[in-house]
């Protein structure tokens, strides 16, 4: 992208999204994350296959061993390497938070979009709504969700989203009024553009940062989140090596296996570190203000 | 120039303000030095960005820390250098002997604070020894002065038009007297209407109390009626000061000419206005020679290539310039 | 401003018997029978049979929905529990002291702490204070709040002895239970204070009072603080919402007998008067904290107060 051609073409194109990569990582901590979150991302995708041990591999004579060379994290109950166990767990959370980011992020732009653009009535309905859903907490919500759907992998990513819907709805719509009044929609308007097509193509594009930000910094919650329905007993079940579902299996021996549920409990408060700093680097990065 | 120094009120000396950005260093004020008499009005002259709000803040010193740093100079006001002062003292000038109108009245007025209020505030602050009750009365004089009802002074900005905002927020720059008034393009943000009648209000006020007064604007309209003396700033630095007569009558410096050459004159019928080519330069990266030699159409190599000092072409009228006043 | 009190309160109203009929509807058409699973596996068809009868299961829809709300709003009644047969209401009344005592220290610690820690990082931007503050509350923020709550078992109660691992015995049994449901709230309120104060430290009007000679402590407390409070109050609402729901894990880690456990043992057996009665009584709170912060933003800015005593018909601000 960044060769003499296309500077010539199109020097705008290449700017939007590297140029807030370059200015996200501009920032020390930013930085932090973002090579943490990489380095995360890469164990979890590779990490499992240079083990020497598999997730399901019992050894009931070593059962509860303190991290040593051969275990660096130690064995759980049953004698299963909890380093691979994390290591392949990851995908799960990592999915799950990703996954339930995009679904609640996408349902909340759509619906705040057409209650911010389309206004009155349609507005009035849906923000109640949206009251309504929101006086029930977020965790609540969830709880009674997963509770009803049952557990697994995809109900626990819908349990999850709709808890967030409510808060993307109203960053939506409060970003859309905002932006409502300007005088390019008017422009636009006034060559007779299709209203649909002024919203997805002129409005969208000029209120996304926020979400995008929002939908970061809600992996990360996800993440915490799903780890807790999991270790409730609600969200993903053991022996799945999700890192709630493991803090769950673990959390019997605490007192006196404590590093059982230690490292996976580490690694969520790792990787939701580094997604914090990414997304907080993110939204300055995208804060227009703060743009020179 | 002793004989000129004694009379000085207000006497700014190489002060330099630069500001920090990450690495960058925006050098805001190189060097500017103006002396002031006693109820003498001057007028800082020059475009957005050319260091005239950084000066009025560095006399009150109210810089923004960080990222602005004050590197060097003097401002004695009165014979006492306000540089030297500790903050404990300097928060006793502040708004006693110097007072500050700023730009946008829309947002200088703390919006959860009645008007009332905020010109109490700086009454009390300022006069310790009187009562409550005498100090509200005060500042309800302070509203009649600029003509709003005192009826008014439990009212909040939000319930004032901008420019009643504005007059509030002159009361509460003359609520203490003010030796030295810092005007920071106190109508740029009002309509032109409303313009005329703020300056008037100030003019008028000004003259009443003997107040000095600092005028920063763009607009050489609002410097012709006003100012006694004018100051033409570009890049951080004076580039052409003296008294109203010789700008106006013998405007010398280019960067002046061009100011004037870009006002509409409606006795020439002309179809386009003649803007200054170009842009002022990068503050974090200032010309080696002249600062405005890129811009300058009569620009030579010797511009490019030494600094130009600030001469006297003539008593009292100084140009920062190599080429211009050494022909005449 | 009365009439918008009324009109809020209303609305609390409203909000809470659609949010009764939302849980209602959940539970109604979770799969399962929760008289079989009540009665246990060995149970005959008439025995579930009658069961269903006697929980009134069998009725439509409809009328087991009304029947709900009749009892739940206008006799504030609701129901028994199905495993325990004892008065919803009245075990919500026995529970209610311990989640508010966590939940109402967890808050004033919140607010005092997060607005304190908020203001000392940005009066200290950019210096080394400010990144130190912002790099534990980040950490904080990050870390699960009920793994936090294990591995403080293991240190204060099994290694060093400190504190009782679980339970309400001793008032000191509670101080885990409140450091963990509070930390994370006062990292984001810490955060959320230090970037609306950075949000108004450069205002003009700071700037105006600054010229006046006003001193920087005073200038901080009396123009900065109350300006910066908008988003800072509407993040109290928030941090009081998730103090709330995230009780009940706090609760579940520390074997704390308040509503959140009460309700996770609900969900677990089946036991859907008690899930309702708890769903009912979070929601009840979240409305009303979101009533205070509504009227905190009135109380706080003139101009809302202004819109909200000029038009009888002035929206809700979205969050």
């Amino acid at each position: 992208m960044a060769n003499s051609g296309s500077e010539k073409k199109a020097p705008k194109k290449k700017s939007m999204f590297l140029e807030t990569l370059q200015r996200t990582v501009k920032s020390p901590s930013a930085k932090l994350g973002a090579i943490l979150f990489c380095l995360i991302v890469l164990a979890v995708i590779i990490g499992p296959y240079l083990s020497p041990y598999k997730i399901d591999q019992f050894d009931l004579l070593n059962t509860k061993a303190k991290p040593s060379a051969a275990h660096p994290f130690g064995t759980d109950a049953l004698g299963r390497d909890i380093l691979v166990r994390i290591l392949y767990g990851g995908r799960y959370s990592l999915s799950l938070g990703i996954l339930t980011a995009l679904l609640g992020s996408a349902v909340g732009v759509v619906i705040g979009s057409v209650a911010g653009y389309f206004g009155g009535t349609t507005e009035t309905i849906i923000m109640r709504i949206m009251d309504i859903w929101s006086s029930i907490p977020g965790m609540l919500l969830c709880l009674l969700i997963s509770a009803s759907l049952g557990t697994g992998f995809g109900n626990t990513i819908l349990a999850l989203a709709v808890g967030g819907v409510p808060g993307g709805v109203r960053l939506q719509r409060a970003q859309i009024l905002r932006e409502r009044g300007k005088e390019y929609l008017e422009a636009a308007e006034s060559i007779n553009c299709p209203k649909t097509k002024i919203m997805f193509k002129h409005l969208l594009p000029n209120v996304i940062s926020p979400t995008i930000v929002n939908a970061t910094m809600t992996i990360g919650m996800t993440i915490t989140m799903a780890a807790t329905l999991s270790y409730i007993g609600l969200g993903v079940q053991p022996p799945t090596p999700e890192w709630g579902a493991m803090l769950a299996d673990g959390k019997a021996d605490i007192l006196y296996s404590p590093h059982i549920i230690a490292f996976p409990g580490l690694c969520i408060a790792l990787t939701v570190l580094a997604i914090n700093l990414l997304g907080d680097g993110l939204r300055d990065a995208l804060d227009p203000r703060l743009r020179s | 120039m002793s004989e000129k120094q004694n009379e000085a009120f207000l006497s700014v000396k190489d002060i330099e303000v630069i500001y920090t950005s990450g690495k960058k260093i925006v050098h805001a004020v190189n060097g500017v030095s103006f002396d002031m008499k006693r109820g003498e009005t001057l007028g800082l002259v020059g475009e957005t960005g050319a260091g005239k709000t950084t000066i009025a803040r560095a006399i009150l010193r109210i810089l923004p820390d960080p990222p602005a740093i004050f590197k060097g100079g003097r401002i004695e006001l009165d014979g006492v250098n306000l540089i030297d002062l500790t903050e404990e003292e300097m928060l006793k000038i502040r708004g006693d002997k110097i007072a500050m109108i700023f730009q946008d009245p829309m947002t200088a007025l703390n919006p959860l604070m009645t008007v009332g209020d905020q010109i109490l505030e700086v009454l009390q602050l300022h006069n310790k020894s009187e009562s409550k009750e005498e100090l509200i009365k005060r500042a309800g004089d302070m509203l009649e002065l600029v003509n709003i009802p005192r009826e008014r002074y439990g009212e909040y900005p939000h319930q004032f038009s901008g420019g009643m905002k504005q007059r509030v927020v002159i009361a509460m720059a003359l609520a203490c007297d003010p030796q030295l008034l810092l005007a920071d393009e106190p109508t740029t943000a009002l309509d032109v209407t409303i313009q005329a009648q703020v300056l008037d209000l100030i003019r008028e006020l000004r003259e009443k109390y003997q107040t000095s007064m600092i005028l920063i604007t763009h607009d050489l309209g609002v410097v012709a009626e006003t100012c006694d003396k004018v100051a033409v700033i570009y890049a951080g630095e004076i580039v052409e000061y003296g008294d109203k007569r010789s700008i106006y009558k013998h405007t010398t410096h280019p960067y002046t000419i061009g100011l004037f050459d870009s006002l509409p004159d409606i006795s020439v019928q002309a179809n386009r206005l003649k803007p200054i080519s170009g842009m002022p330069p990068d503050p974090t990266d200032l010309p080696e020679g002249c600062a405005f030699s890129p811009r300058c159409p009569y620009a030579t190599e010797e511009c490019r290539a030494a600094h130009p000092q600030l001469r006297e072409i003539a008593p009292g009228h100084f140009v920062r310039c190599c080429l211009r006043g050494k022909e005449e | 401003m009365g009439r918008y009190v009324l009109r809020r309160i209303l609305m609390v109203i409203v909000i809470m018997i659609a949010a009764a009929f939302v849980i209602f509807t959940i539970l109604y058409f979770t799969p399962g029978d929760p008289a079989k699973n009540l009665l246990g596996a060995s149970a005959t068809a008439e025995e579930v049979e009658n069961m269903r009868h006697v929980l009134g299961l069998d009725q439509p829809y409809l009328v087991q929905l009304g029947n709900f709300m009749y009892n739940t709003f206008l006799r504030f009644d609701l129901g028994n529990s199905w495993t325990y047969s004892v008065p919803v209401m009245q075990e919500l009344g026995n529970r209610l002291p311990y989640t508010v005592t966590i939940g109402g220290i967890s808050m004033i610690l919140n607010v005092i702490i997060g607005l304190l820690l908020g203001i000392f990082a940005a009066t200290h931007e950019g210096k080394w204070q400010d990144s130190v503050a912002m790099i534990i509350a980040m950490v904080f923020i990050s870390v699960p709040d009920f793994w936090l709550g294990l591995m403080m078992i293991v240190l204060f109660a099994q290694k060093l002895k400190w504190l009782p691992p679980y339970g309400v015995q001793y008032w000191y049994s509670f101080i885990m239970p409140i450091i963990v449901s509070s930390i994370a709230g006062i990292a984001v309120n810490a955060r959320q204070t230090r970037s609306s104060m950075l949000e108004v430290f450069r205002s003009d009007y700071i700037t105006t009072a600054r010229a006046k000679g006003q001193k920087e402590k005073v200038v901080v407390r009396k123009h900065m603080l109350p300006n910066a409070l908008m988003p800072i109050i509407t993040s109290l609402g928030t941090a009081f919402t998730s103090i709330v729901a995230g009780g009940a894990v706090v609760e579940s880690v520390y074997s704390i007998p308040g509503v959140g456990l009460y309700m996770l043992t609900g969900i677990t057996n089946r036991d859907y008067p008690v899930v309702r009665g708890c769903v009912i009584f979070f929601a009840l709170f979240t409305s009303i904290a979101m009533l205070l912060v509504d009227l905190a933003y009135a109380f706080v800015d003139p101009r809302i107060k202004a819109q909200y005593s000029a038009s009888a018909a002035g929206k809700r601000k979205g969050a």
